[in-house]
């Protein structure tokens, strides 16, 4: 079997890339999927699309996802699940002022139209919050959440449309290369593709195809998790907007009733991928199921809910998310070989930066100009690393604790 | 009201793999939890004591990391946890499993309910709350789906037969197992979490519980497992063209069950 | 090998070190020092790490015990217990007749197959027991047998039991025969095995070889009485074949009044509903679920009207819920309901893995959706390709032609 590009992982990094690919080039596509689309850290996501970041560059990646949106509802008059119920990231330490001060500043360069509100405006707005120990709050009206599954399968079925193969259920054992050029793969069931282009977007495995022989990636997973509250819609209602609460290293979004409750320990937990099962399925991210963290954070965010404790949790849910120690992604061509490229790293934002990781992936790929500075996310920044020695995940871990926002 | 609900510690699934070149069993270690059905035991004894008041009591049988169940059954309203544990008691049979837990029983005096989960998951046997019934000749009520009525000398259940409902009553002391329709779980809390979590656990083992260490463990089980095999597992899809036969295979899938 | 004088063994030649046992063991109990280790306060002796082993370097060892050792002698009858509803004979009885038959002539010297009768003015019944295949019947008569209650049955059957020492005891894994065969085992101090779906004699031993699906039918375990007697069995409905009917069988019976003071039950029974039992969604034997694919709640009328006739519950994929076709509470997935059906019927639902991790432990999963590469397909045993709206009108059209067969009772008598 022959293909000139070959996207390794259907999770939303990769059916991302393979949507924008197939937009701008003929060539022939294979997406090779070891599980099924969307089945690993793309099913657990919160899936909150957050609009304003700290970088400019980041929210035109964003902006991208939403574009890539509204074209795959249009191909397939679906709403994905999308649901534009705005957001609102409330602090309430002096500390934070500033911070979020600079998030409305970039957000009014790129653009984005924001409004700050008042306690009683976001009392209003989030019946559940404790709106006085709110003292400055910024609503961003355009902001959405998607579903992740439904927006990967799209991306991988819009791709499909445009030609691409898409095989599921047969992983990819090896990177093969001959002279520094990559030359093709070898599948499980032992059949060889053969690629001068490959891209590998594994999520949490992808060190796993990569290092030694090709390089390591500066990127390990690290685990996020949130909970669902029991459906109690008079002070959860349905619409309301999603939540960011630095203060309380917490966000919020609504549920079917519910609400989901996002928390970041202070002592983020990673993972040794060389370890890990295929499937996450097999991974226990939390033999209490999470409580602990809850305990341990509950003083927090008992500032903003009162009741949190008595509160009862429907269902917890656990993932990997791929840090890097800068929080910034890894996307671009691989150095020691020609031909090979990488999309990972998503540090939590799989979702809402597919579109632009997707685009800035094949721009990249296709030798065309990119819609932001490539340099910022060059793979090959870390050097000198062992990514799966405890030194270097850890400093993954602490730049997801240290995280400010979503 | 002195009720005791009998917890046990199952895989969280059931799902069996296969490797796919040696075809050996994978069983990597899943992670366990209580048996679902003895939740809703739980529930329902918390729904007598709302009633007559009283003490819930959990008990498993199990490792020293079984624990982790009874405090699940705190955080769903049991009011304590003994954990019944001892070398001895490893490999146990259901019909040894019942006996450690009558001794249990005899130890605590006299239960007005004791609660059982309809089935175990992983076993599937339902023949522990009988077993412990008739150990201590009390009466059984299987597959409870609802409480009916209740006072201070009887209770009055809803059991589920294989041709319908039987109302049934009977008076204290009495062995009650449960279906997942008796009660919805409700859920959980982090004071919940935290009152279970700060709960001690009282251990129990063979010698205090006066068991004759004969009748228990895997020696002392008068079954034993002489194989396992995995059921020839679906491998392809089959296409049915046409709903006519769908429905037929329905009716015998149906039919085969009753 | 450091655990000698335990229960689980390693023969360290054959283990490769690849600690695959390890991973097995979902307490803790192993840990690898050279070779694993076994820490038997933890050990629950499941056996998973035996199973697992890919070299078979690890064996379970069963020190046999003196006080075991004397075999109970072995009897000469094999038991079939009847149950009755409303007078009639369940049709598992006659399967479990034919059965014992076949057991039988595994014995280098066969066995007696003998029915248990229990109740009053049954007595009509007898001529259909041998008719099936049963050389005697023992008629345990007393009023209050009729009312079927557990504690009487299994007082008579224990009692009985031990008086006449059969081998075997078969029950049908029926609601009652479960609950009966349980409480008696445990009154015999013997061994039961569970819904049964074969069974066998071991020609060296003449133990009953017991088969039985476990770990929710994901595996198949085979079981032995070694020392205990009698050999309990309860059997599933309707794996067993019976024996063509020979109308002029004849056979003894025996008559046995039972006292007063073996009936002790205090159960009351005050009311016997006859319906269709009605299971939740959680614990619903039979699940019909739809998805975005049903396109409008109009479209669930389909799947209702295909549950009532199934017996069973309709649930959905978040996409139903959300679009408002059914409540929240009925959302099986992820962050929904986990079920078990021995039936999942999915129509219009692609499988995300958000919704299939809460259904994969169904028996049987039925595929409805027109798209070929719907990952549903990679986990249904039977699959349709084609429109919902267009399948399931005709699916319950011939669903309800046979409705009036599915009900028509196999034994006439
Ligand atoms: C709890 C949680 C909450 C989150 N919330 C948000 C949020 O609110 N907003 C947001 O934007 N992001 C969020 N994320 C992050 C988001 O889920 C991820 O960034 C995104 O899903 C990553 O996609 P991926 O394609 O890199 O990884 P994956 O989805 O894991 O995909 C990688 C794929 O590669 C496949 N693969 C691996 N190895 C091979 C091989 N050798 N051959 C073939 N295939 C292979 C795997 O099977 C897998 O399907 C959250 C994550 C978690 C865990
Ligand atoms: C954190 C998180 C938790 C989630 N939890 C759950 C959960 O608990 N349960 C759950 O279900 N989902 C859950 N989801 C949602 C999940 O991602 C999927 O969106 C959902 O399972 C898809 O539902 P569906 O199969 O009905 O829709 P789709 O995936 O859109 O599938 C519709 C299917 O119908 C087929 N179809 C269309 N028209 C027809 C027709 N006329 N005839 C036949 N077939 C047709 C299509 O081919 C397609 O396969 C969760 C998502 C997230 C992010």
């Amino acid at each position: 079997m022959k293909s000139d590009i070959i996207i390794i992982g259907g999770g939303l990094l990769g059916c991302a890339t393979a949507y924008q690919l197939s937009k701008l080039t003929d060539a022939k596509i294979t997406l090779i999927e070891r599980k099924d689309i969307a089945s690993q850290a793309t099913a657990r996501a919160a899936c909150l699309l957050t609009k304003s970041r700290t970088k400019l560059a980041l929210m035109q990646m964003v902006q991208e996802t939403y574009n890539a949106i509204s074209e795959l509802q249009q191909i397939f008059n679906d709403d994905l699940g999308y649901s534009q119920v705005g957001s609102i990231t409330a602090v309430s330490s002096i500390d934070s002022h500033s911070a979020i001060e600079q998030l409305c500043h970039v957000a009014s360069e790129f653009g984005l139209e924001t409004q700050w509100l008042e306690s009683d405006e976001v009392a209003a707005k989030l019946p559940w919050i404790n709106a006085d120990t709110i003292t400055k709050a910024l609503y961003v009206p355009t902001d959405a959440y998607i579903d992740s599954a439904l927006l990967c399968n799209a991306y991988a079925n819009a791709a499909k449309l445009n030609g691409v193969s898409i095989m599921t259920r047969v992983g990819v054992e090896a990177i093969l290369s001959e002279a520094n050029k990559i030359t093709g793969v070898i599948l499980s069931t032992g059949e060889r593709i053969d690629a001068p282009i490959i891209i590998n977007a594994t999520g949490s495995w992808v060190n796993r195809l990569m290092h030694p022989k090709y390089g390591a990636l500066g990127t390990t997973p690290v685990r996020s998790h949130f909970w669902i509250s029991e459906s109690k819609p008079d002070i959860f209602p349905i619409n309301q907007p999603f939540a960011i609460l630095p203060d309380a290293k917490a966000f919020t979004r609504p549920d079917v009733g519910g609400l989901i409750i996002g928390i970041r320990e202070s002592k983020c937990i990673s993972y040794d991928s060389s370890q890990w099962p295929n499937d996450i399925e097999d991974v226990h991210f939390s033999p209490d199921n999470g409580w602990m963290t809850l305990s341990e954070n509950a003083a927090l965010f008992e500032k903003y809910y009162t009741d949190i404790r008595s509160l009862g949790m429907a269902h917890y849910v656990a993932g990997p998310s791929c840090y890097t120690p800068d929080s910034m992604f890894l996307i671009g061509a691989m150095e020691t070989t020609q031909g090979l490229y990488v999309a990972a790293g998503c540090c939590g934002g799989g979702v809402a930066m597919s579109g632009g990781i997707g685009k800035l992936m094949a721009e990249i790929v296709l030798g065309k100009e990119c819609f932001v500075d490539k340099n910022l996310f060059n793979p090959m920044r870390f050097k000198n690393i062992d990514p799966y020695s405890e030194n270097f995940r850890n400093q993954c871990a602490e730049a997801r604790s240290n995280k400010k926002g979503g | 009201m002195f009720q005791i609900v009998f917890i046990k510690q199952v895989p969280s699934s059931t799902k069996i793999k296969l490797d796919p070149v040696s075809h050996t069993l994978v069983r990597s270690g899943v992670k366990m939890q209580a048996n679902p059905y003895d939740l809703h035991a739980v529930m329902a004894a918390v729904e007598v004591k709302k009633q007559l008041g009283g003490k819930i009591v959990a008990v498993t049988m199990g490792p020293p990391s079984a624990d982790a169940v009874l405090r699940q059954a705190i955080m769903y309203g049991a009011d304590e946890g003994i954990l019944v544990s001892d070398v001895l008691f490893a490999g146990s049979d259901t019909w040894s499993t019942s006996y450690v837990l009558s001794k249990v029983i005899n130890h605590l005096g006299k239960g007005d309910i004791l609660w059982f989960g309809k089935q175990a998951i992983d076993g599937d046997t339902a023949q522990v709350g009988p077993g412990v019934a008739a150990q201590l000749s009390y009466p059984q009520l299987t597959e409870m789906t609802k409480i009916v009525d209740l006072d201070e000398v009887s209770i009055t259940v809803n059991k589920r037969t294989d041709f319908g409902y039987n109302i049934v009553k009977v008076p204290y002391p009495v062995v009650i197992t449960v279906c997942k329709e008796a009660n919805v779980l409700r859920s959980i809390a982090l004071n919940d979490w935290e009152r279970a979590t700060c709960s001690s656990i009282q251990m129990m083992n063979a010698s205090q519980l006066d068991v004759d260490v004969h009748k228990v463990g895997l020696k002392g089980s008068p079954t034993r497992v002489v194989g396992i095999a995995v059921p020839s597992v679906k491998n392809e899809t089959v296409w049915l063209d046409h709903p006519a036969r769908l429905g037929q295979i329905i009716k015998d899938l149906i039919d085969n069950e009753k | 090998m450091k655990s000698n004088n335990s229960l689980i063994r390693l023969n360290e030649k054959s283990c490769t070190n690849c600690q695959s046992c390890i991973a097995a063991c979902s307490y803790g109990a192993l840990t690898f020092d050279v070779y694993p280790q076994f820490d038997f306060e933890a050990c629950t002796l499941c056996n998973a790490c035996v199973d697992t082993c890919p070299n078979n370097a690890l064996h379970l060892y069963i020190p046999e015990d003196r006080y075991n050792q004397e075999l109970i002698k072995d009897g000469d009858t094999i038991w079939v217990v009847v149950e009755l509803n409303h007078g009639r004979i369940l049709p598992v009885v006659f399967e479990l007749i034919a059965e014992a038959n076949r057991l039988s002539i595994q014995y280098r010297q066969p066995k007696k197959v003998v029915a248990l009768l229990m109740g009053e003015h049954s007595e009509y019944l007898i001529d259909h027991l041998f008719k099936y295949g049963t050389d005697q019947v023992y008629y345990a008569h007393h009023p209050r047998l009729n009312l079927q209650l557990d504690e009487d049955y299994a007082s008579v059957l224990a009692d009985l039991a031990i008086k006449h020492a059969p081998s075997i005891i078969l029950v049908g894994a029926t609601s009652f025969g479960k609950a009966v065969s349980a409480r008696a085992a445990a009154l015999l101090h013997t061994g039961l095995t569970a819904d049964c779906t074969a069974l066998h004699i071991d020609p060296q031993s003449e133990n009953l070889i017991q088969t039985r699906p476990t770990f929710g039918g994901n595996l198949i375990a085979s079981i032995e009485t070694k020392r205990h007697r009698p050999q309990m069995a309860s059997v599933r409905q309707a794996v067993m074949k019976t024996l063509e009917p020979n109308p002029k069988a004849k056979g003894e019976t025996i008559k046995i009044s039972i006292p007063d003071d073996l009936l002790l039950s205090n159960v009351q029974i005050i009311r016997n509903e006859i319906r269709n039992t009605i299971f939740s969604l959680s614990d619903a034997q039979v699940i019909v679920a739809g998805g975005k694919g049903m396109k409008t709640k109009a479209n669930f009328d389909y799947l209702n009207e295909l549950a009532s006739l199934l017996g069973g519950q309709v649930g959905g994929s978040r996409v139903a819920v959300d679009k408002g076709w059914i409540t929240h509470d009925k959302q099986i997935g992820m962050t929904g309901l986990s079920v078990s059906p021995k039936l999942y019927i999915a129509c219009g639902i692609s499988g995300q893995i958000q919704h299939m991790s809460a259904v994969t432990s169904s028996d049987t999963i039925i595929a409805i959706n027109n798209d070929p590469d719907a990952p549903i397909f990679q986990y249904a045993q039977f699959g349709i390709l084609g429109n919902v709206e267009e399948i399931l009108p005709l699916l319950i059209a011939e669903l309800k032609m046979g409705e009036k067969m599915v009900d028509v009772f196999q034994f006439e008598l």
